[in-house]
């Protein structure tokens, strides 16, 4: 899943609960798909936001050598 | 002549010299020739005239009204022969002394002169350089006399370490020239840095052998430059034009074949010291332009990686930032959905201390009342209790 795609869906979520038309039941499972596609998006971000730490990291050590020498 | 009779000396020089009068062939005559000798004494003037085989002595009483030769000028004399009773010696008593021109003895030197000048004996381009600095010097000349001696006393002042040989030949008379050529070609053949042939002055008939034409040859072909100092100043032999170098005097020579050895040194050891001193100094010059030229070098170089990594490293710190900034603004994005989300949570009812109600395991909704009777059982599920509770009465909702 992409991220933007978890975004829509939780928009649409939200839309839906925000309606007050659904049944407590529905609301539920909604809000239980919610926190899945939730979690899914944390997931993604944190990852790529690892990743983009490190290579920052790699960069600056990189920069601060050659500045040393 | 009375042959018996034992004369007097001046008995038989009074009888020649009446036979000189008597004979006319000697009185009032012409005799053309080269003077030499020429010398005045008083009033008197006593010479010689001479050609190439025969010299005769002559004098003369009066110069007045005469011309007055030089040494080797031809001349034409008138007067008579005579005995002299007193010394028994035979002159020339001269009336008249006039001029003739060049005299045979000229001519044939002019003659001499003319051809050797046409081989080229004397020629400028022919001459060798005099050494510098020459330190061993052969010396043709009369071992005996003031020459040798001069030239000795300058070159040793100039350079005692000068090496001086002496090759002694006779400098005048007959066999002169022989000796002198074969001294010549010895010391040519000996590698001295340079000849001197010398003599000092003297007359005309003196100077003869260096007039001589393999004299004049032998130092026009010596292969070791060679100063000729022959005569006085005025006298300009044959020998002096075919040498290297000529000279007036022997001092002359002496200067000419040394060097000043104090002050050569003393200009050898400066030009050293300066030849040292500014290589030094250039070697140094050099070493310091390429010091500020390689830091010079080295600071625009690290100026330039400097700035190159500045600029590296604030592209990154914008790419990192833009990286990141795209992920906090999702993160934004999610918790903005989230909290849209969380605030229709139907659970939110029981943290604000609601209850459920379940019949079985079904949820009561508001549908449902109807089918629900007094004396049912129902379970009201809490944030932290349960509790189970029978109906009593079912009745619509009350509105205050």
């Amino acid at each position: 899943m992409k991220l933007e795609e978890g975004f829509g869906k939780l928009d649409s979520i939200a839309h839906k609960l925000e309606s007050g038309e659904l049944s407590l039941d529905e609301s539920i499972s909604l809000f239980d798909e919610s926190v899945k596609i939730t979690k899914e998006c944390l997931e993604i971000l944190e990852s790529g936001k690892g990743k983009l730490v490190v290579i920052k990291n790699e960069l600056d050590k990189l920069i601060e050598e050659d500045l040393d020498d | 002549m009375q042959n018996k009779n034992v004369l007097t000396v001046s008995q038989v020089n009074n009888y020649v010299t009446a036979v000189f009068k008597a004979e006319e062939l000697l009185q009032n005559i012409a005799i053309s020739g080269e003077v030499a000798n020429f010398s005045v004494r008083g009033e008197y003037a006593y010479f010689s005239i001479k050609d190439e085989n025969s010299l005769l002595s002559c004098v003369c009483f009066s110069l007045k009204g005469n011309h007055i030769p030089r040494d080797g000028e031809s001349v034409l004399l008138t007067g008579s022969v005579t005995y002299y009773v007193k010394t028994g010696k035979i002159s020339f008593i001269v009336r008249k002394i006039s001029a003739l021109g060049q005299g045979a003895l000229f001519a044939r030197f002019t003659e001499l002169k003319e051809r050797l000048q046409k081989e080229g004996i004397f020629s400028e381009e022919h001459k060798k350089k005099i050494p510098l600095y020459p330190m061993n010097v052969g010396v043709i000349t009369s071992k005996t006399g003031a020459v040798i001696r001069d030239i000795k006393t300058t070159v040793r002042k100039n350079n005692p370490r000068t090496n001086i040989s002496v090759f002694d030949v006779r400098v005048q008379g007959e066999g002169a020239p022989k000796e002198i050529i074969e001294a010549i070609k010895l010391a040519d053949s000996m590698n001295f840095d340079v000849l001197i042939v010398a003599r000092g002055g003297g007359s005309f008939e003196d100077l003869l052998p260096f007039y001589d034409e393999g004299v004049t040859k032998a130092v026009y072909n010596t292969v070791t430059p060679i100063i000729s100092a022959v005569g006085h100043e005025v006298d300009v032999t044959f020998c002096d034009f075919a040498a290297d170098l000529r000279v007036a005097t022997p001092t002359a020579a002496g200067e000419a074949a040394s060097f000043n050895y104090a002050d050569t040194v003393r200009a050898v050891k400066k030009a050293l010291a300066f030849i040292g001193d500014s290589v030094f100094y250039q070697v140094e010059e050099y070493k310091e332009r390429l010091k500020n030229a390689l830091s010079i070098i080295h600071a625009r170089a690290s100026t330039f990686i400097t700035n190159q990594q500045w600029k590296i490293s604030s592209m990154i710190t914008e790419i990192s930032n833009s990286a990141f900034g795209r992920y906090e603004a999702s993160e934004r994005t999610l918790e903005r959905l989230t909290a849209r989300i969380s605030l229709e949570n139907p659970l939110n009812v029981l943290k604000k201390g609601a209850f459920f109600a379940f019949s079985g395991e079904k949820m009561i909704k508001e549908d449902d009342v109807e089918r629900l009777c007094a004396g049912d059982k129902l379970r009201l599920v809490g944030n932290k209790h349960e509790l189970d509770v029978v109906i009593e009465n079912k009745h619509g909702k009350v509105t205050k």
